[in-house]
């Protein structure tokens, strides 16, 4: 099955894991590791909540792009949420394993 | 995608937030195909966070205010447009009262047939009375500054247009239209004439 980008954000904050990136660059991670197609106003909509939230900051502008990277905040943010995930997708996977 | 049209859906934001992300937001898009689903997304999250801003200013205190403003874009192309959608119109009604209201011979004669033709189909009726009300907003809308902002538990809406001679026209020509046919049908309901 096809993963959707239900999770805009999230995929944004995992693709920054690995190291700060721009908007195009985050949307070629994304679609790599998740199979998911962000498009550009769903990225900068989520880039921009992640922003205001103090999850992710920009950096220097690279001629007109502009690279952003995760905060410690956001590193933290990320694991919580992951963690959640992961405690989720153990029982789920437990559950469906029973039937 | 071409810069032109990059620029375009950067302006489906409003300005703040084009004075933050709207260079590099540019940037992004002219590295993308300027295919329907791309120019789909750019169009529905700029006019969300638009909407986002509007109801902040309506509902929060002090925020900063919401201005809706296109900044004079090809308003000078959107006038000429809004004659050449008035146009129609504009030419149905003033052959109509050569041939009635000053009586020029044979005019009444000649138009007839096109008249029948013309209000034998509701789609065109409508289409012709539709048309100065589209030519108004078309004219408009490029020229026009709207800021709306909620202070100390009051809001304030201000308006302004930008000068522009050929909106001007436009306009007026679509507001005379449009009052034309507001009064014909008031004297329909009120006389049955």
């Amino acid at each position: 099955m096809r993963p959707t980008a239900q999770e805009p954000a999230l995929l944004i904050m995992i693709s920054l894991a690995s190291g700060p990136k721009h908007g195009h660059a985050m949307m070629r991670d994304v679609e790599a590791f998740a199979g998911a197609h962000l498009g550009p106003g769903t990225l900068y909509g989520a880039l921009t909540r992640l922003d205001d939230g103090g999850l992710v900051e920009p950096l220097a502008p690279e001629g007109r792009r502009r690279p952003y990277r995760l905060t410690p905040a956001g590193l933290a943010a990320l694991r919580a949420r992951l963690g959640e995930m992961r405690q989720a997708l153990s029982i789920g996977l437990a559950r469906v394993a029973h039937e | 995608m071409s810069p032109r049209l990059a620029r375009l859906l950067v302006h489906a934001y409003p300005p703040s937030w084009r004075r933050r992300y709207g260079s590099e937001y540019a940037a992004l898009l002219e590295d993308l195909p300027a295919t329907p689903s791309v120019v789909a997304d750019a169009v529905r999250a700029g006019l969300a966070v638009r909407g986002r801003a509007l109801s902040n200013a309506l509902l929060t205190s002090g925020g900063p205010a919401v201005t809706i403003d296109f900044g004079g874009w090809h308003a000078r192309a959107f006038a000429l447009l809004a004659i050449v959608v008035a146009l129609p119109t504009t030419i149905v009604l003033a052959l109509s009262a050569l041939a009635y209201n000053v009586g020029v011979p044979g005019m009444a004669t000649a138009i007839e047939p096109i008249q029948r033709q013309l209000l034998g189909s509701k789609l065109i009726g409508l289409g012709l009375m539709g048309a100065p009300v589209l030519a108004f907003v078309i004219a408009v809308l490029p020229v026009l500054r709207l800021s709306i902002q909620r202070e100390a538990g009051e809001l304030t809406i201000a308006f302004a247009i930008r000068g522009r001679a050929l909106t001007l026209v436009a306009a007026v020509l679509s507001l005379l239209l449009i009052a034309f046919f507001a009064i014909h049908s008031a004297t329909e309901f009120l006389f049955g004439t």
